[in-house]
């Protein structure tokens, strides 16, 4: 079982997401390209506006944004230890979030106003195919990244624990001994 | 003849780690298999991820699986293949020193009672309850030799249901303790029931060539960092090695024990890291897997003489699996409703609660029926882990919580309160509903059929773990606690497993004689969980080091006795 290849794509990962989701306007790829973790770069715009719904900054409080958590989401989509039956929920999910969005107001999920949004979001937790778990799963990964070890590269400058009063155990994970190097 | 090796043990937790120790200071050359990895204090850090969320200490479920069948409340059953519902994960810490890496070292005596159930309450219908070979006397020396050689921190209270004991006190006084504790002990004086305190199996000054308790709050699920938690690594297979009798096989996976066509065995066949089949011999084989795996090793291992599996041909391999029955509670203790310089004491993490209730060990309540056994009522901490924690907020009344109201509860939850857990604990009673078999069709990377556990129980785990959790909810309640709750479930602790194997003196009903050694194979101990026809009414990993270490004078005595103090 070897997870030394994860260090690699982790580092290699995180530029490449920091660059599409962060500085692509809206729609501005001339061409739709499903990129390794099998979206499109239009849907990290989607998964990177859900994950601010459910968990959105606040001056005193972090964030999705503020704990990376759009890229936390792209490390477990390329991690090879990933299920890929898995890998299919959390990307099917997305998928369902802009077909949920074009249906009730004919524009893509990052278009919506905040009400709307919430709408689509809400809709989808009564919906039957597995959205409510799928929404779950991201709040759940959103806390991974709030709150698990910085060295991990959510939670920084521990941000997450300091919010909440968090006192963490000690010792704490050094780089090298991060679970997928044991 | 000549062997590789004088015992061979299969397993390096608490059931393996004491005989490996033993045999090795009697002067015998033992080897240890284990199919984990050999992790050491510079591998565990207080890392969730790791631990509890990644799983990065037991195998790949796609890889390595198990089915679970449960019953349907609406008749039938339900099975489960783990790899897909990974919830229901059976493996519990396959490295080296196994589970009791990540025990958190709550060490309870069996007591007296427990060895003779059936003799004392009469049979129970619908349970194979039965007595016990042996005596809690027989086994007293033992828990003692525990106390020291593993190192167990307490203190010795005058209670009704103290078990007897051969020395006066601990070897070490008990670890820090929480306020909590205090709180306790003045809401149990209240309610008449004896507060007990809880011994931990964690040094609480440095000694044995191990740290003392560094205590940090990050305990149970996760490896000791500093050595203080008495894991069969730490404790015992550390000094085995050292001594330079014992040599552990770490990544060494076994597949089959052979046996001839006298149904001895003859060697252990087992998978190297890197998949090669190897074998292994020895005069004695100790196996030690935990329940599960144990019945599964033995199932797997046809023969001559053994055509349904080793040690099986009275057909009891597997059967009447236990885990611990019971319940559970919580309440939450607001910081707002303490002076702040108490509340500041309230937040700290790190010290341990410590605090058991036996009162309720034999119920004799005429409300609840006749005499029977009960069981034992734990205190303790809310685990930390951070990110379980937060998970279990974002369900609301009307569905999810998210957004802001989400925030809230969270800073709500993390900041404003302490939380105590109730842990309460019965006997799982040996049903025949409750086995190992084999499963007939997953098999795992080495094409060897895995376990299928069926996981039936006895309604009275139900009733005797609602009791006992209203008991426990009702001291939370004289503390003052707020959002206090109880209940019981009849789903398994994953962690807490014993049985498949019980001893016994008919060959007919039970797989081991009273020595622990298979009533079919002479050269076969199994010194796990498995023995044990009934797991008493508290955690039992205590009594699984006190048996181990005595079945290994049992062994050490048949080999010859102690090669190094000649008597």
């Amino acid at each position: 079982m070897d997870r030394r290849h994860f260090l690699k794509i982790t580092s290699a990962g995180t530029a490449a997401t920091a660059a599409t989701t962060a500085s692509l306007p809206l729609f501005s790829a001339p061409k739709q390209q499903l990129g390794d973790a099998g979206l499109y770069d239009r849907q990290w715009q989607t998964l990177e506006a859900v994950l601010d719904h459910l968990f959105p900054s606040e001056a005193d409080a972090p964030g999705a944004k503020d704990v990376k958590a759009v890229h936390w989401l792209q490390r477990v989509l390329l991690d090879d230890e990933t299920d890929e039956v898995h890998k299919r929920f959390l990307r099917a999910g997305i998928a369902q979030v802009d077909e949920t969005s074009m249906e009730l107001y004919q524009k893509s999920f990052v278009e919506l106003q905040h009400d709307q949004r919430e709408t689509v979001l809400r809709s989808m937790e009564q919906s039957k195919q597995h959205g409510r778990a799928w929404l779950q799963e991201m709040i759940r990964y959103i806390f991974e990244a709030l709150l698990s070890d910085p060295v991990y590269g959510g939670n920084p400058q521990a941000v997450g624990w300091r919010w909440l009063q968090h006192i963490p155990g000690f010792p704490r994970p050094p780089k090298e001994k991060r679970y997928f190097l044991l | 003849m000549s062997h590789d090796f004088d015992v061979c043990v299969i397993g390096s937790g608490a059931g393996g780690g004491p005989v490996a120790y033993a045999l090795a200071e009697a002067g015998y050359s033992v080897v240890v298999l284990e199919k984990g990895p050999w992790f050491t204090e510079e591998d565990y850090y207080k890392d969730e991820l790791a631990c509890c969320i990644r799983n990065a200490y037991t195998p790949d479920l796609k890889e390595q699986s198990h089915v679970v069948e449960t019953e349907l409340d609406e008749g039938g059953l339900r099975r489960r293949e783990t790899a897909e519902e990974t919830s229901w994960n059976l493996w519990n810490g396959n490295v080296v020193g196994g589970s009791s890496n990540f025990m958190s070292g709550f060490f309870h005596r069996l007591k007296p009672v427990d060895f003779k159930q059936l003799s004392t309450f009469g049979p129970i219908e619908g349970a194979n309850v039965t007595d016990w070979p042996i005596s809690y006397d027989d086994l007293e020396p033992y828990y003692t030799k525990v106390e020291h050689v593993v190192g167990v921190s307490g203190r010795v209270v005058d209670h009704p249901h103290q078990e007897p004991r051969s020395t006066t006190d601990f070897p070490y006084p008990p670890t820090a303790e929480h306020p909590i504790s205090g709180l306790i002990d003045l809401a149990c004086e209240k309610l008449g029931v004896h507060s007990v305190p809880l011994p931990r199996a964690i040094l609480s000054k440095p000694d044995l060539g191990r740290q003392s308790c560094s205590y940090n709050g990050y305990c149970g699920s996760y490896g000791c960092a500093t050595g203080a938690k008495g894991s069969s690594r730490a404790a015992l297979l550390n000094h085995a090695v050292a001594g330079g009798r014992c040599k552990i096989l770490p990544d060494s996976q076994v597949t089959r024990l052979q046996s001839d066509n006298s149904g001895r065995i003859t060697a252990v066949e087992y998978r190297d890291k890197n998949d090669v089949v190897k074998h292994v011999n020895a005069a004695l084989y100790v196996v030690a897997c935990q329940a599960v795996e144990t019945s599964r090793l033995l199932l797997n291992s046809l023969g001559e003489k053994h055509p349904h599996g080793l040690a099986n041909n009275s057909g009891q391999v597997g059967k009447n699996l236990l885990f611990a029955g019971g319940g559970a509670g919580s309440g939450r203790l607001r910081y707002a409703d303490f002076s702040t310089e108490k509340a500041e004491a309230m937040r700290q993490i790190g010290p341990f609660i410590n605090r058991s209730i036996y009162d309720y060990y034999v119920i004799d309540d005429a409300g609840f029926g006749e005499k029977q056994k009960g069981g034992t009522i734990d205190f303790v901490h809310l685990h930390p882990n951070p990110v379980s924690r937060a998970t279990r907020q974002m369900r609301g009344s009307k569905g999810l919580l998210w957004g802001k109201p989400l925030k809230r509860r969270l800073e709500q939850h993390f900041r404003e309160s302490s939380y105590i857990k109730i842990e309460a604990f019965c006997d799982w009673l040996p049903v025949d509903d409750c086995y190992v078999s084999l499963d007939s069709k997953v098999r795992d990377r080495w094409n060897m059929p895995v376990a299928k556990a069926r996981l039936g129980f006895h309604v009275r785990n139900l009733q005797v773990g609602w009791y006992l959790a209203s008991k426990g909810a009702e001291v939370l309640k004289a503390m003052g606690a707020e959002n206090v709750v109880s209940f019981a479930s009849g789903s398994p602790p994953l962690n807490l497993m014993a049985g498949g194997c019980r001893f016994g003196d008919d060959p007919e009903s039970s797989v081991l004689n009273a020595d622990c050694r298979a009533h079919d194979v002479d050269n076969l101990y199994i010194t796990d969980g498995s023995f044990m026809p009934s797991a008493g009414s508290a955690p039992f990993t205590w009594t699984i080091y006190a048996n181990a270490f005595r079945v290994a004078d049992k062994i050490i005595e048949r080999l010859g006795g102690n090669k190094l103090q000649p008597s």
